[in-house]
């Protein structure tokens, strides 16, 4: 009924005031939302930054600029330590790219095997014992890191396995995290599939390998990545269980070129710019492998968080 | 007949289950179940690097020890500002964020959550540095930013008063990637019908929010909230990449206080009593928030 009282062209001036108010409120929302955004990658940014940058022990803050000018080269020279002089003990920077590699790629393949079939076992299969097994797993997720943590470093210690990979590697070969993410995956999958094949006489590996696994693709390949960034980035397990230099991931060279995690004196400022250097090497493959499969990391978040 | 074949196929599905179980079944015995129940016997125990051959039960001498311990309960008091002052911001930046997301077309929102995800798959070694680096107190971006702004510097972790609340301040500004993403996907579940049943109702934008929006989040809040408190009170990186627990232990976090014990001093008895005390509190604390919030929360 208000609508006869105003006039066509008043109610054009209106709709186009709210269509302006809509656009500046939008606009602010946009700006806040790209503010936010600088702010959340500016560490980023300064870490490749810095990386260029040349930073002396004398580097102070009339030093900083935005952009470094002129850009160096001189940090990567220095963590090469391509021009150090020849008694210099080298730097093992390939051994310490190779061991992360390692710890970020063996451990994920034999937990991508081994928790998905615990998850079919735990989401498909009726045992006795299912539940408990299923909780205890549950249950063992909310333990502080350190309670199994400081028992299982002296076992690595009474098996001699201290400095070398089998620490590095084998605790992690197969564990509960990923148990839980497999079983609330596997248990969407229709099981009018699997009793059919049973019906048709096909045994129970070979409805896990031709079944199972085909069809769980999409988190066998976000288990896959998770796991890999993950081991890359690990730092601290690492670092308890090497001591020498050439056992080092790049997490654990990076943390002792920065003095962290010792009781000694840190280093000085010119130690960050050969660290960043590193930083920035190390932080490049994760990079390339989130653009790459960024939709799996997206997936990853909404996977366990309320099937529970 | 029937029955025989029943039973030998409910058999063998017992059969592969274990084989299926086994292999992690044995892993998670030998590298978590048995280290954790060794970990509370250890509590129990006088257990040091001097005797490390002979350990030997000294009954709740250690609980004692630790409960007595003046720097335990300064610990305590470390970590419970440190997650009193992050989880709220924690909650309330990424909330915000992903409300306004929602605002914008599908291939905006997608750019954003990426950009916002992104700096979470660097390692904890290398923001840490980047962050250590950027409140340096000498040649840090923050001071160079405050003395541009006019502002004084400031001493930020390397000074008693301010080095705690330096690690607050990092981790405000370090990614929160997580949960806006978390936020999102549950914004996305909210059916429209509801909003629209509101607009013709002539609703608020504000009254929509807490009428419909809030309390269909609650569930996303309430495991966000759970997630984030069990993390900050096992706040580890901050004191281990950047202040060392200093100056003066103002941010010695449990968490630091037990390594140092275990690595640093070989006290592996204490540091164990130590973490099974700060399992009971991180259990109370999240039941303490189950009460709080999960009475209205339906699953």
């Amino acid at each position: 009924m208000d609508k006869k009282e105003i006039s066509e062209e008043e109610f054009l001036k209106r709709l186009k005031r709210t269509r302006l108010i809509r656009r500046v409120i939008s606009g602010i929302f946009l700006l806040i939302v790209i503010i936010w955004g600088i702010i959340s990658l500016f560490p980023m940014y300064w870490m490749f930054v810095s990386s260029f940058m040349w930073i002396g022990p004398s580097f102070t803050m009339s030093d900083i600029r935005w952009f470094p000018n002129p850009p160096t080269l001189r940090n990567y020279v220095d963590f090469f330590q391509l021009n150090a002089p020849f008694w210099i003990q080298r730097r093992p920077w390939q051994r310490w790219f190779l061991n992360s590699l390692l710890v970020a790629l063996i451990p994920t393949l034999s937990n991508l095997i081994f928790d998905s079939m615990a998850g079919y076992s735990l989401a498909k299969l009726r045992y006795p014992g299912r539940q408990t097994i299923f909780w205890t797993i549950i249950a063992t997720m909310t333990v502080p890191l350190f309670v199994p943590l400081i028992p299982l470093y002296k076992m690595m210690f009474d098996f001699h396995w201290i400095n070398t990979y089998w620490a590095l590697l084998f605790p992690g070969f197969a564990g509960v995290g990923g148990v839980f993410l497999f079983k609330q995956s596997i248990q969407t999958l229709p099981s009018s599939l699997i009793d059919a094949a049973r019906i048709d006489a096909a045994g129970e590996f070979k409805i896990f390998w031709k079944i199972v696994l085909p069809l769980s693709k999409p988190i066998l390949a976000l288990m896959g990545i998770t796991g890999f960034v993950g081991g890359w980035n690990s730092y601290f397990w690492p670092y308890l269980v090497t001591n020498s230099s050439d056992m080092f991931t790049i997490q654990v060279g990076l943390t002792g070129m920065m003095g962290a995690g010792a009781m000694g004196i840190p280093p000085g400022v010119e130690a960050y710019g050969r660290s960043f250097a590193g930083a920035a090497l190390a932080a490049i493959p994760v990079i390339i492998i989130f653009f790459a499969f960024q939709k799996y990391f997206v997936k990853g978040i909404t996977v366990g968080a309320f099937k529970g | 007949m029937f029955k025989l074949i029943k039973r030998n196929y409910v058999y063998n599905e017992w059969f592969w289950a274990y084989v299926f179980l086994a292999v992690d079944l044995a892993w998670s015995t030998l590298f978590l179940f048995y280290p954790m129940i060794k970990g509370v016997i250890y509590s129990f125990q006088d257990i040091r690097l001097q005797n490390i051959s002979n350990p030997h039960f000294i009954g709740f001498k250690n609980y004692i020890n630790v409960l007595t311990d003046p720097d335990w309960w300064h610990s305590v008091k470390v970590s419970a500002v440190y997650t009193l002052g992050v989880v709220p911001m924690g909650i309330i930046i990424p909330l915000t964020i992903s409300l306004l997301l929602a605002h914008f077309r599908r291939s905006i929102r997608d750019f954003f959550k990426a950009a916002f995800y992104l700096p979470g798959v660097v390692s904890a070694v290398i923001m840490a540095m980047t962050l250590k680096w950027i409140f340096d107190p000498m040649a840090g971006f923050m001071n160079w930013l405050l003395s541009l702004l006019g502002l004084p510097t400031q001493l930020w972790y390397s000074s008693t008063s301010e080095a705690l609340l330096t690690l607050i301040i990092m981790n405000w500004l370090s990614s929160h990637g997580f949960n806006i993403l978390l936020y999102s996907a549950a914004l996305d579940r909210i059916p429209k019908s509801l909003y629209e049943a509101a607009e013709i109702d002539a609703a608020s934008s504000w009254r929509r929010f807490w009428k419909i929006t809030w309390p269909l989040l609650k569930p996303t809040t309430l495991y966000v909230l759970i997630i984030s408190v069990i993390g900050s009170f096992q706040a580890f990186g901050g004191a281990f990449f950047i202040t060392h627990g200093g100056p003066m232990k103002a941010t010695e976090f449990l968490n630091y206080r037990i390594y140092v014990t275990f690595y640093q001093f070989g006290e592996y008895g204490v540091a164990a009593t130590m973490s099974v005390l700060l399992m009971l509190i991180v259990i109370a604390v999240s039941l303490l928030n189950f009460k709080i919030m999960g009475s209205e929360v339906e699953y």
